[in-house]
């Protein structure tokens, strides 16, 4: 009896985290290029040996395409289909697919929090007027002078979330560079990807599933205090 | 569980910067020459429970991590600088930018301030102002005998003065822009000031190298979109009440805690 009162709290536990989760979602539902996560519970196998471990949520981000925005500003751009933008923060390469770049006092391309946007030959300078063409290139006074470094992961669980809607790649993870083969659209913002509607009733089956929880624990409780003080009275 | 209130907080005071550049938007829907602006938002940091590669007690490796974020940040509002509709006045000092620039001004204290708010005045001295009385920069002076002002598309202002019918050329108005016009900072007034971000104003003649041409008689009205905006609110409207629901939610989850025990 014990065991199924651990149960309970684990579902407890669980359904919080999902309400977290969800809860961040909703916030940022306006947040330009944001990828929603979801959770799901792990199956409970060996659920009998463990039953105080594993029932842990998982967490996935869903990399669905956000739709399109237009923005009015030439200078932010949105990706259509994979891929990530790359950027350099502090020595480090990040990943994002939020667009709302702009420029520094030296000119440089950054993004919203300025950081430096990396083409294919590192930091991109515009000391002039510039436009991004669908393929990714930059094309100052009629030339070329460079491609926004695109990329793309093949396992896109190697990305963690690192705020500022950067992602950072594991150690391992394996880059493919497919600046050649994107599209990219200047003057839009990729939007949220988050379905208000759909986080809604998540929230709902939340809050349901935490109320039945809360309802075994109580009943188990309950149960328990007639084993203690009832059994075995005269 | 407490997280979630924190983080939907985040959300509803993103929200109400939203509703407040909204409301900013329509209050200067027949500002002259205005550009409506938008909010920009993205995520706050993460929390990562449990990071992908651990250990997990059934001696398998769990594949994907546990990362819980903490809401929502206003990160930019982005000024628009879409063209507004043109709209006739007949007044001569009405002048439109049909494109790419912005009319000069020398403000008080000397430095130049950019705006696309052409409803221009002549002060008591024949010079060309603006409402605040700021000289359009080239400094301009009409005769004290004009009696009619012609501006062309290109910015050749000439005028007719009394006893004669020759057109007297007075100068040449010339337009800016800017690498980076979502980089100029609002001082109010309609006028906008270059910053290290907006770059430095290259500065040429209207219809030439991509400079917009200069419509005497027209004023550029606001470039807001009244049903877009309308359309902006109600999103934002319900993404707060949304963020509150979350908010209502995760206290009655609390409250089911408390009656855990009676």
């Amino acid at each position: 009896m014990i065991r199924s009162l651990i149960f309970s709290s684990n579902g407890l536990e669980t359904n919080s985290r999902a309400l977290d989760v969800i809860s961040n979602n909703l916030a940022n539902a306006s947040s330009a290029g944001f990828k929603k996560s979801i959770v799901f519970s792990q199956t409970l196998k060996n659920a009998k040996e463990k039953p105080d471990q594993d029932a842990m949520p998982n967490e996935l981000v869903d990399f669905t395409q956000g739709k399109l925005i237009e923005s009015g500003n030439p200078m932010s751009v949105a990706l259509v289909g994979e891929g990530f933008f790359t950027i350099q923060k502090d020595g480090e390469l990040y990943y994002t697919r939020q667009g709302n770049f702009s420029r520094n006092e030296e000119g440089y391309y950054v993004t919203g929090n300025g950081d430096y946007v990396m083409g294919q030959g590192g930091p991109v300078l515009l000391d002039k007027e510039f436009t991004i063409q669908d393929d990714g290139a930059i094309v100052m006074d009629g030339n070329i002078i460079d491609y926004l470094e695109v990329v793309k992961f093949n396992n896109p669980m190697q990305l963690r979330r690192v705020g500022n809607g950067y992602f950072k790649a594991a150690e391992n993870a394996i880059t493919e560079r497919i600046s050649d083969q994107v599209q990219v659209k200047a003057g839009y913002l990729e939007d949220s990807n988050v379905n208000t509607l759909e986080e809604m009733v998540n929230m709902i089956e939340v809050y349901r599933q935490f109320e039945a929880n809360q309802k075994v624990v109580r009943t188990q409780d309950e149960t328990l205090e007639k084993a203690v003080n009832d059994v075995g009275r005269t | 569980m407490d997280k979630a209130l924190r983080t939907a907080t985040s959300g509803m005071r993103a929200q109400q910067l939203h509703i407040d550049t909204i409301s900013n938007n329509l209050a200067n829907v027949n500002t002259t020459g205005f550009k409506k602006s938008k909010v920009e938002f993205q995520d706050l940091l993460y929390q990562t429970i449990r990071p992908a590669g651990a250990g997990t007690s059934l001696g398998s490796e769990a594949p994907t991590e546990l990362q819980i974020g903490c809401g929502t940040a206003p990160v930019s509002t982005a000024k628009m600088f879409t063209q507004g509709d043109v709209v006739q006045t007949g007044n001569a000092l009405d002048l439109a930018i049909e494109g790419d620039g912005f009319l000069q001004f020398r403000m008080a204290d000397g430095s130049v301030a950019y705006s696309r708010d052409g409803a221009l005045k002549i002060s008591r001295d024949g010079q060309i102002v603006n409402s605040d009385g700021y000289f359009l920069d080239n400094n301009i002076t009409l005769p004290s005998e004009t009696q009619s002002i012609s501006i062309s598309r290109d910015g050749i202002v000439s005028v007719t003065v009394a006893g004669s019918t020759e057109p007297q050329d007075l100068g040449q108005i010339e337009l800016a822009r800017f690498i980076n016009p979502a980089g100029l900072k609002n001082i109010g007034r309609n006028l906008l000031v270059a910053t290290g971000a907006s770059g430095e104003p290259i500065i040429g003649v209207p219809e030439l190298e991509g400079m917009g041409g200069i419509a005497q008689g027209y004023l550029e009205s606001s470039n807001v979109d009244v049903v877009e905006e309308m359309v902006n609110m109600i999103v934002a409207q319900r993404a707060y009440e949304i963020n509150s629901k979350t908010i209502r939610t995760s206290e009655d989850m609390m409250s089911l805690v408390n009656n855990l025990k009676r």
